[in-house]
């Protein structure tokens, strides 16, 4: 009779091995995917799983998706804390024909860090990147297009704050990057090095929706040109308070309106070229639009630069 | 006697295994390219082709073709809309000693996009990129070098825009970057983009057809150590509009030139230093300058011929 070892030792063996029970709750802080991985196990280096949907389950929150090389990795929905992280190994792709590719309905409070990844729509898809709550989301070195909503969609419902950097949200339907709060939600960010070509508008800051009090987007070296409409725009709600966007070094090229401060929101922009759009500069309903006077804003079918008013550099 | 399974029969089996035939007219969205990849089948991840070429073939219009590794992938004529990407796999080339790197002849409204390439002409290749239909045209992080003719070479002949980012064009014998309408008013962007040891740097020519216009705006950018001029903005029947900022132009023949009725340059925070001469205008070319550039340290300044702005 072959004698069955008893659950005890087994275990002990198991973790003699290195292997146990992967935690009910947690997960491991480090997952891996990669194009030859498998969709099973805890995604170690080792063994990588294939996709980011199903890393997330095996991550811990606050926890890393690192990407092992380049391939297309699925559309993904976070709602916990997470860093999806490729730094430089190839493509790593999401695309997206329809709905989302990265949807992100974390925790208040949660962190979200999306680097590296290049987010197709194929001209159907809803948004490549939807932020509808969160406490704070940070974009790098991303590639986002052919979305008919949004490339970068941040609307969120509680009060929350972004960093967009070096990344390109082009040619999508209707805006490169939407910035639209809801409910109450007090927002700030800062867009830098960013791309926004090709689309309906290219940055749209919209503060029509939220009642917060205060909605704040500062926009830095950064090129907004070729875009249907605006180039870079903003509005807000009559009557709540300005949303206030801060301009240095963008290009606001080739665009039905180079720059548009629309109802009761301030844009302050500086050391920034605004030349080709067929407006350069724009404001209605009370909009404002102040420059530190170091701007060219030149070879505008209209130039319109009477709509500016000075403000003093510090 | 072998019994041999109907075709329905082979057919459902095949589709069991995962295989089918590609469809007709489509191709998959996204295709992937290897240096250990092979010109067969529909270019999967897992079973990659070898050439940009082969895997154009095989891949829906507006879809993507993604490196995998480092190789050379060769030449490739565009005739749709498509993306060419290397997001950081290493290397991804096309080195011609003859004709061009990448010749896109798309439709009209095509976006084409090519990212991440590396593109050498030997000294004897005619263009790295030559662009003469399609409706938008990104390059981003590419490197383009070596060739006779020119290495980005944008010569639309509808109306189209292009945007050209931290690219490198260089050591090209004619032009670094040209940009000339056929007929249409072609707008475009060159950002962070470098464009020394060529004949000329970046030349923005004018049409020679009434009624187009080109109009680019260049920032962040090097023109330098050019045999002939750093940046010129040239238009004879066309306008062309060139608004520079945040420019060197050094080491040049010429820093910056305005050449032709209906060829204006602005010029912004920018630096023209060691060249033959500043600043140049010609034929009822026009420079304007901001007030706010270092025209200094050249044989001759010569910025006599600026026209001063105020800036808003």
């Amino acid at each position: 009779m072959t004698k069955i070892a008893s659950l005890p030792i087994i275990a002990g063996a198991l973790l003699a091995f290195g292997l146990y029970a992967a935690p009910a709750q947690a997960g491991p802080n480090r997952t891996w995917v990669s194009g030859h991985g498998a969709d099973s196990g805890g995604c170690a280096l080792v063994a990588p799983c294939r996709t980011f949907a199903f890393a997330l389950t095996q991550t811990a929150a606050g926890g890393e998706i690192d990407v092992v090389d380049p391939a297309d990795y699925g559309t993904v929905t976070i709602t916990k804390a997470i860093s999806i992280v490729n730094d430089g190994v190839g493509v790593a792709a999401i695309g997206a024909g329809s709905g989302n590719a990265i949807t992100i309905n974390a925790g208040a409070g949660d962190s979200v860090h999306l680097r590296g990844l290049t987010i197709e729509g194929l001209g159907s898809g809803s948004n490549g990147i939807l932020f509808t709550t969160g406490g704070n989301l940070a974009i790098e070195n991303c590639v986002i297009g052919n979305f008919v909503t949004a490339g970068i969609n941040i609307v969120p419902s509680t009060s929350s704050s972004f960093s967009v950097s070096n990344t390109i949200a082009s040619n999508n339907l209707a805006n490169g990057i939407l910035i639209v709060p809801t409910v109450s939600a007090v927002v700030t960010g800062v867009l830098s090095e960013v791309t926004a070509n090709n689309n309906f508008n290219g940055i749209f800051v919209n503060g029509r929706l939220t009642t917060g009090a205060s909605f704040n987007v500062t926009i830095v070296d950064s090129v907004a040109s070729n875009n249907r409409s605006g180039g870079v725009i903003a509005a807000s709600a009559s009557g709540n308070l300005a949303t206030a966007v801060m301009l240095r070094n963008v290009v606001a090229s080739n665009n039905v309106t180079g720059l548009g401060a629309g109802q009761n929101a301030i844009f302050r922009v500086a050391h920034s070229v605004v030349t080709g759009n067929n407006t350069g500069v724009n404001t209605s309903g009370g909009g404002i639009l102040n420059s530190y006077v170091d701007n060219n804003i030149n070879g505008n079918t209209s130039d319109n630069t009477a709509v500016l008013t000075p403000l003093a550099m510090h | 006697m072998i019994k041999i399974a109907s075709l329905p029969t082979i057919a459902a089996a095949l589709l069991a295994f995962g295989l089918s035939a590609a469809p007709a007219q489509a191709g998959p969205n996204r295709t992937w390219v290897s240096g250990h990849g092979t010109d067969s089948g529909p270019c999967t991840l897992v079973a990659p082709c070898r050439t940009f070429a082969f895997a154009l073939t095989q891949t829906a219009a507006g879809g993507e073709i993604d490196v995998l590794d480092p190789a050379g992938y060769g030449m490739v004529t565009i005739d749709k809309a498509i993306s060419i990407v290397n997001d950081g796999a290493g290397a991804a080339t096309i080195g011609t000693s003859s004709g061009n790197g990448v010749t896109i002849n798309a439709g009209a409204g095509d976006s084409v996009r090519l990212r991440g390439l590396t593109i050498e002409g030997l000294g004897s290749g005619s263009n790295g990129i030559l662009f003469t239909m399609g409706g938008n045209l990104a390059i981003e992080n590419c490197v383009i070098r070596n060739f006779a003719g020119t290495g980005i070479n944008i010569v639309p002949s509808t109306s189209s825009s292009f945007s050209v980012s931290n690219t490198i064009a260089s050591n090209n014998g004619i032009n670094g970057i040209f940009a000339k309408p056929g007929g249409g008013i072609v707008t475009g962007v060159l950002s962070k983009v470098t464009a020394n040891n060529n004949g000329t740097g970046i030349f923005a020519a004018g049409s020679s057809v009434t009624g187009a216009s080109l109009n680019v705006t260049i920032v962040d950018s090097e023109a330098s150590n050019n045999g002939n001029l750093g940046v010129v903005a040239g238009a004879s029947v066309g306008t062309t509009a060139v608004i520079v900022r945040n420019v060197v132009a050094s080491g040049n023949k010429t820093g910056l030139e305005a050449d032709g009725i209906g060829a204006i340059l602005w010029v912004a925070h920018s630096v023209v230093t060691g060249n033959g001469t500043g600043v140049s205008t010609s034929v009822s070319g026009i420079i304007n300058s901001y007030g706010d550039n270092d025209i200094d340290g050249n044989k001759n300044d010569n910025f006599g011929v600026l026209t001063k702005l105020p800036m808003h």
